[in-house]
């Protein structure tokens, strides 16, 4: 932005990072005298802003600066920039119950979709759940927080549960007198589950992960062996 | 600067799931409670029995009208069926409330995505079971 645009942009404060304009002949004391207040770092700038406007597409490290929801307006080149891109998209946060904020970035996002195509093809081959895999392809691939992993899992697999279990439903295939104990026993296992996992800490559910996962292993060797 | 309105969307959509859930699962135990009170002493053991070499396609009625006639009697098998339904609609409820969810704020990539998924969702409960490709009738 140049300093003549500032005066027409009523209504908004303008911010400018200094030196920002100098290699475009734009030097700081005429975007001072148009009415913007200038910071020494990008850090700050990125703190007070709603709206962010660049020529350059943002960088890694200053794409963590983000606020959520702010609007960033610069060329993106989502070509050759993909990993800065994906950043950009690929991240969230939760809440603990202790009420701290947790702010997560996936990262390798072609390795996790990998995982989960192997998560599908190995789920729809072997009827195993493909849970597991969502969970590992998440955790060791994207390195999303366990908690992360394990609730997208859960609810991936809703999701899709929903358009096989529907099919079978529709076609007169579901037996209501042996699903209906299994669904209210699921339903509040389930729910008793998600208000461990509330008060539950990353690394305890992980290895939890690892002694189901280490068990179902154990018990389909037995059974491939016939044991 | 996430809007109050998303805000307030993300709420409605945890109530979806939540309450979605809760109804269900209130509905399938009194279906199952229904079933208990209807034939107290009866030996239910056929009703649960595997028969391994059958294909039970069509063992069961789930026509919408079955169900809705057998609902004013409180049949428990209309019950139980009711509840399966709200079970089954609850993921479906809570993607399309997504798609709202990224049009309110302004995010089209994820409109789209979420979109697609809820396509292919609708397309595997309502056309498939049509389409002998796909083992329909």
């Amino acid at each position: 932005m140049t300093p003549q645009t500032i005066p027409r942009l009523s209504g908004m404060s303008v911010i400018v990072e200094r030196g920002a304009g100098q290699e475009a002949g734009f030097p700081d004391s005429a975007y001072e005298k148009a009415g913007a207040s200038m910071v020494d770092d990008a850090g700050s700038l990125y703190e007070k802003t709603d709206v962010i406007l660049k020529v350059q597409p943002p960088l890694p490290a200053e794409a963590q600066l983000f606020r959520q929801g702010s609007i960033l307006a610069s060329l993106l080149h989502p070509k050759s920039n993909l990993d800065v891109v994906k950043e950009l998209d690929l991240r969230g946060s939760y809440t603990e119950l202790d009420g701290s904020l947790v702010e997560y970035n996936a990262t390798r996002p072609k390795a996790g979709l990998l995982g989960m195509l192997a998560a599908g093809m190995i789920s729809g081959l072997l009827g195993i759940g493909s849970g597991t895999f969502k969970v590992i392809s998440m955790d060791v691939a994207m390195k999303l927080p366990m908690k992360v992993s394990t609730t997208t899992s859960n609810f991936m697999i809703g999701v899709t549960a929903a358009a096989s279990a529907g099919i079978y439903f529709v076609r007169g295939d579901v037996n209501p007198f042996i699903a209906a104990p299994v669904a209210v026993g699921v339903l509040i296992g389930a729910s008793v589950g998600t208000r461990l996992l509330m008060r539950a800490r990353n690394p305890t559910v992980r290895k939890v992960f690892a002694v189901v996962l280490a068990a179902s292993a154990v018990e389909m060797i037995a059974r491939a062996l016939g044991v | 600067m996430v809007s109050k309105d998303a805000d307030k969307m993300s709420d409605v959509l945890s109530l979806v799931l939540r309450y979605g859930v809760l109804a269900s699962a209130t509905i399938i135990a009194a279906g199952a409670f229904l079933f208990a009170l209807h034939s107290p002493y009866q030996d239910a053991s056929f009703l649960t029995r595997y028969y391994p070499g059958r294909v039970p396609h069509g063992s069961y009625d789930t026509s919408l009208w079955s169900i809705a006639t057998g609902l004013p009697s409180l049949s428990p098998y209309s019950v139980v069926e009711l509840g399966f339904i709200v079970l089954l609609a609850t993921p479906v409820l809570r993607v399309a409330f997504s798609v709202v969810l990224f049009a309110t704020e302004g995010d089209r990539r994820y409109v789209y995505i979420t979109a697609a998924v809820l396509l292919i969702l609708l397309f595997s409960l309502f056309v498939t079971p049509f389409i002998p490709a796909f083992g329909g009738s």
